[in-house]
């Protein structure tokens, strides 16, 4: 056998092939002839060939007989500790900016007097706002989380210092 | 019947006995792979389940124009290897560790000698699985028992199809090794081949 050829013999791609089917008719009977004389060639293609046939043979594990019912039982478990944190979510979102609102009004007038009556001034129109902002957010936390996150920025910035909320409360006090 | 097409569909709208025949359709393949990449068939049932619920969980992002089982089983391979990472060793004293073979060997219906050869098998190939990493594990699993293409194991795990057949080839290379190295194990086709 040309010296080339156990060279190649004796290189992964050829192994490859071999193992893949993808040999010539030629080639194959060259291996085989090769196998006969190589000892450390033809133990580990036989290892090769038990490992396949280890494999190969060996059964497919089957799930246990209730799988499918213990899987949709956890699939709901899963929903519902989803639909919990999302409400969850929400309910402390509207804390938040209850309390951003509280701390931007401070801000303003340093003084917890005037807070109190720009509170009680504005207070028709701060409860409509908080209350349609929780049933938004409650109602878009079922929904969609980048939504809510979005609306929750928007009321940020409407309650801000500078915000269109804190204004219409400034104009308010002015006109008393 | 529905095809397997308009049950993703259906399924992918929220009916649930959509998802519920999905979950059939897929459980054995799917435990399969868990079986084969952890060893055990107690994780193995608790990491088919996740794997179902992730899957289902983010349904919306499969594009139904695809292959179902490839997408499946991406889901559960990346998931066993992820416990696997997460892993802490384990050492057995007497070498044999928890196997849970009996679960699915029992109600075959088969002689007590062949089961007792059967388990023995399933001890060896989990042996010798678990000498390679979590990667080429996956790569053997979807190769042997999924009967997947390269092409198909490369999408499953993300790997060009160079690399699969490389990883796959010094995979079975080093199996064959570890089984060399392994006196107790039988070897039928040094009998047969070259008697």
């Amino acid at each position: 056998m040309p010296e080339e050829l156990v060279i190649e013999m004796h290189g992964d791609r050829w192994w490859e092939l071999a193992l893949e089917g993808a040999l010539s008719g030629e080639e194959v009977a060259a291996w085989e002839l090769h196998l006969q004389e190589c000892k450390a060639c033809r133990e580990d293609w036989e290892a090769l060939l038990e490992v396949d046939q280890l494999f190969t043979a060996a059964p497919q594990p089957i799930p246990p007989v209730d799988f499918v019912g213990q899987t949709l039982l956890r699939l709901e478990a899963e929903r519902r500790r989803q639909r919990r944190w999302r409400v969850v979510a929400g309910i402390v979102l509207v804390i938040v900016v209850l309390l951003v609102e509280l701390v931007a009004l401070h801000a303003i007038y340093h003084d917890v007097t005037r807070l109190v009556s720009t509170l009680l001034a504005a207070q028709t129109l701060i409860a409509t706002t908080l209350m349609r902002l929780g049933v938004e957010l409650i109602t878009v936390a079922e929904t969609l989380a980048p939504l809510m996150l979005l609306g929750a920025a928007a009321c940020l910035l409407l309650m801000m210092p500078n915000g269109a909320l804190a204004t219409l409360a400034i104009l308010m006090i002015r006109r008393r | 019947m529905d095809t397997e097409a308009s049950v993703i569909l259906a399924a992918q709208a929220g009916d649930e006995e959509s998802i519920a025949q999905l979950v059939a359709l897929y459980q054995r393949p799917v435990y399969a792979v868990c079986y084969r990449m952890l060893g055990t068939a107690m994780e193995a049932e608790d990491a088919a389940q996740e794997a179902f619920v992730k899957a289902i969980t983010k349904l919306h992002t499969f594009d139904p124009n695809r292959p179902f089982r490839p997408w499946m089983l991406r889901v559960t391979s990346n998931l066993c290897r992820d416990r696997l990472r997460r892993r802490k060793p384990v050492y057995s004293l007497d070498g044999m560790g928890d196997d849970g073979a009996w679960e699915w060997i029992a109600g075959t219906a088969v002689s007590p000698e062949r089961e007792l050869e059967a388990r023995e098998q399933e001890r060896q190939i989990r042996t010798l699985l678990h000498t390679l990493s979590d990667q080429d594990r996956a790569v053997v699993t979807l190769f042997y028992w999924e009967d997947l293409s390269y092409e198909e194991i490369a999408e499953v795990t993300g790997l060009t199809i160079s690399a699969i057949k490389s990883r796959l080839f010094r995979a079975r290379r080093a199996l064959a090794k570890a089984l060399q190295s392994q006196p107790t194990m039988t070897s039928p086709i040094k009998e047969e081949v070259y008697a």
